[in-house]
């Protein structure tokens, strides 16, 4: 290294302990420390290939993981679509019966609620709807079998 | 034909750029002695001294091509040793290891009485460099041990060199304390001399 000495003698004039510091024993490197440096270069970039084996297995596990993410996003695409059709089936069914439910009971209301089960010479089997208006027909299932008369 | 003792750093740097590793050997032959040094004061360690002044050797050989010749390739040494050495701090900052290992790499002692406090000395000296924190260590040791002036520590370090002065100054005064506390707390657990009743 270059001069600049006199603010060196300028700053440490009295001051023991730059002379202690200077007069420190200097290490010296260890016996085949050349060696030892040239042979890590060498394995330097052995090193740097070592990662690239490390790179495209994780390249090929990574892009692995979109196709599955992929296939599965499909999937449930497509399980979502054919439940929103069920379920727009179901909604048109519902209305379809709901509206032939309400023509029924107002049938019912404007006819004479009876219904012709048979019959012969002497007796006719007629079945009284008005009882059933606005109940569920499950209920009255026992009377129908009965075959009440008018 | 020349021999490459005779070459300069920078006709060597050149060399190494064309792929002779025989120069690159001699760059290292050159400058191993001042780095491992100067990597064992700073790491309080002659096996990490040692271990970080190889990884500054092949940090140069890989940056080779970025070298420009501006008769600096010590100071660029040092610069590399210095980072290598505040990573290295940092790296053991986080694993909560203490650095105690300020002495070791010595001989053992066979040596006369004189030697031996000699040695007890330097040991208590590298101890209280230890202490001095990193920042102000590494401008210390680069002018008071390794020999530069203010303004190639500067160049080193990368900052002004009034502030290579004041952080000099103030390792000084770190360093100072130290010693004081040591000094202080061997007097009292030493017996002061022999009193004869």
């Amino acid at each position: 290294m270059d001069g600049e000495r006199t603010d060196r003698n300028d700053a440490t004039t009295g001051d023991e302990l730059d002379r202690l510091l200077a007069a420190l024993p200097r290490e010296r490197a260890g016996r085949g420390f050349t060696d030892a440096v040239l042979s890590r270069i060498d394995r330097r970039p052995a090193q740097g290939r070592r990662w690239l084996p490390l790179a495209a297995t994780g390249v090929a596990a990574a892009a692995l993981l979109v196709v599955v993410a992929a296939l599965h996003l499909e999937r449930e695409r497509a399980g979502r679509d054919e439940l929103a059709l069920r379920i727009a089936e179901l909604r048109r069914d519902h209305a379809r019966l709901s509206e032939e439910l309400r023509q029924l009971r107002a049938r019912l209301r404007r006819e004479q609620p009876v219904l012709y089960l048979g019959g012969d010479d002497r007796v006719d089997y007629v079945l009284d709807l008005r009882r059933f208006v606005g109940e569920g027909a499950g209920v009255k299932k026992r009377d129908t079998s009965r075959g009440e008369s008018l | 034909m020349v021999t490459l003792e005779r070459l300069t750093d920078g006709q060597l740097m050149e060399r190494v750029q064309s792929g002779d590793r025989l120069a690159f050997a001699q760059i290292v032959e050159r400058h191993k002695d001042a780095m491992v040094n100067y990597l064992t004061r700073l790491s309080g360690s002659r096996a990490r001294g040692e271990e970080m002044a190889q990884e500054c050797f092949v940090r140069l050989y890989l940056s080779r091509e970025r070298y420009r010749e501006e008769g600096k390739l010590g100071a660029l040494l040092y610069r590399i040793a210095t980072n290598l050495a505040y990573s290295d701090a940092r790296r053991r900052r986080r694993r909560q290891v203490l650095s105690l290992g300020l002495v070791e790499g010595g001989q053992e002692p066979s040596t006369p009485e004189s030697e031996l406090l000699s040695r007890e000395a330097h040991a208590q000296l590298l101890r209280a460099i230890g202490q001095v924190k990193l920042r102000f260590r590494a401008p210390l040791v680069l002018y008071a041990i390794e020999g530069l002036s203010y303004g190639e520590v500067a160049r080193v370090l990368g900052c002004a060199e009034n502030t290579v002065k004041s952080r000099i100054s103030r390792g000084r005064r770190q360093l100072r304390q130290t010693l004081d506390r040591e000094q202080g707390a061997r007097s009292l657990v030493e017996p002061k001399g022999e009193e004869v009743v």
